[in-house]
């Protein structure tokens, strides 16, 4: 990565960041102990005073810094800092508990700088803006890398979700039971639909029912996938029920105008077995009209 | 080289092979409903299980010809739909919502018999 970082400071706000540094790093040590006194007496950080001490890590974050403020190379801290911020995401820590970590080492700072500058009210003013920034630094260095790393454990998480395959169950003789747990996305859609059309000749199916309880998002497109999947079956000769749209679900379908009309939908799964065997054997039963067309003709 | 169109009790069969033109769909359809005027037919199984590829012309020609048969009093079954040509007949918008449709030329005569469990 060339480019220069976002988080990198501007020339006019290096002085600041100096004067804040000048005065905070000689006493770093004093004020590390008195910040940790406050985090073991804080209600929901306890927890951290208790881990041990990397003395080696700790060191090599003060270089880190002391090069960023003094030399201007802040790369290789915010690279450590991003390093950070993925870490706490995996070990599951909260992103809360960092802001109030850094709002108990801002009170330590500011008690320390109004001490340091005494009478020097221009001077302290310069160290507070300088230490606001610093703190910004590290604390959206961090965040952000926490973010995106929470953001990429999702997004495996939906992956390993979609390539979940989607089994096709005999539940009698010729009648095929297709339970769609997951997110349905157009690839996913096209699998199922290509397996169960297989399915239906290697079974010869003459009832199916596709239960769709397990999907969390039916959109417009998801919708589309499903009402051609059931017209592809039906062209093979067998009959199709539709199972599991929630509640929640099809008040969705309805809100943005799907057309689920050549599809017959049946809200819990045992009732819909029960109608693919009364469709199957031509008994009466009740279902959508439009969907039923070609029963009578 | 016409489609032969077998008569089997009240039903007439037409079994396609293979790929045919445009003529010979047209051909097929105008010979299905000429039979129906010389003897009594109640119905008509046309099986597609030798076609690899249904376009939007012969898609339109099954929907067309079964709505013709209807007219003349003929239940039209569609018969051994390849799952293949069933995905791409959906995308082509062909759902051939008004047309009954089997698994085979078997379940498309056991359906004109009046047997429900052999078609949708």
């Amino acid at each position: 990565m060339n480019a220069r970082h976002w988080l990198v400071p501007e020339p006019s706000e290096e002085g600041p960041l100096r004067a804040f540094w000048d005065a905070y790093f000689p006493a770093i040590e004093e004020l590390r102990v008195e910040a940790q006194e406050l985090v073991k007496r804080h209600p929901s950080l306890a927890f951290l005073a208790d881990a041990p001490q990397d003395k080696a890590e700790m060191e090599r974050n003060d270089r880190l810094q002391r090069d960023a403020v003094e030399k201007g190379q802040w790369q290789p801290l915010l690279d450590h800092l991003h390093t950070q911020g993925r870490q706490y995401a995996q070990a599951g820590l909260r992103i809360e508990h960092w802001y109030e970590l850094l709002r108990l080492l801002r009170v330590v700072l500011l008690q320390h700088l109004v001490r340091h500058f005494g009478n020097d009210a221009a001077g302290l003013a310069t160290a507070v803006s300088g230490m606001d920034r610093f703190m910004d630094i590290n604390m959206a260095a961090i965040a952000s890398a926490y973010v995106s790393e929470k953001e990429r454990i999702i997004a495996d998480q939906a992956a390993a979700i979609r390539e979940l395959s989607t089994p096709i169950l005999r539940l009698r003789d010729r009648f095929l039971v297709v339970p769609v747990v997951g997110v349905v996305d157009t690839h996913r859609a096209r699998e199922l639909t290509e397996s169960l059309l297989h399915a239906v000749r290697r079974y010869r199916a003459r009832a199916v029912v596709v239960d769709i309880t397990g999907v969390p998002i039916v959109d417009s497109k998801v919708a589309n996938h499903l009402v051609q999947t059931v017209e592809a079956v039906r062209l093979m000769g067998a009959h199709v029920v539709l199972s599991g749209i929630s509640p929640d679900i099809a008040r969705t379908l309805v809100a943005i105008g799907a057309d689920m009309r050549s599809v017959i939908t049946v809200g819990e799964f045992d009732l819909a077995v029960e109608l693919a065997d009364k469709m199957v054997q031509g008994l009466p039963h009740h279902a959508p009209a439009a969907a039923n067309a070609e029963e009578g003709a | 080289m016409p489609v032969p169109i077998l008569r089997l009790g009240e039903n007439l069969v037409a079994s396609i092979q293979a790929e045919l033109t445009d003529r010979q769909w047209n051909q097929l359809q105008a010979n299905l409903l000429n039979m129906t005027t010389v003897r009594r037919v109640r119905g008509a199984v046309i099986d597609v299980t030798g076609m690899e590829v249904v376009d939007s012309f012969v898609g339109r020609t099954l929907g067309s010809t079964a709505a013709m048969l209807r007219l003349r009093g003929v239940r039209t079954v569609i018969a051994g739909i390849h799952p293949d040509v069933a995905v791409s007949m959906v995308r082509l918008g062909l759902g051939l919502t008004d047309v009954q449709t089997s698994l085979d030329l078997e379940d498309g005569l056991a359906l004109l018999d009046g047997d429900p469990l052999a078609g949708a």
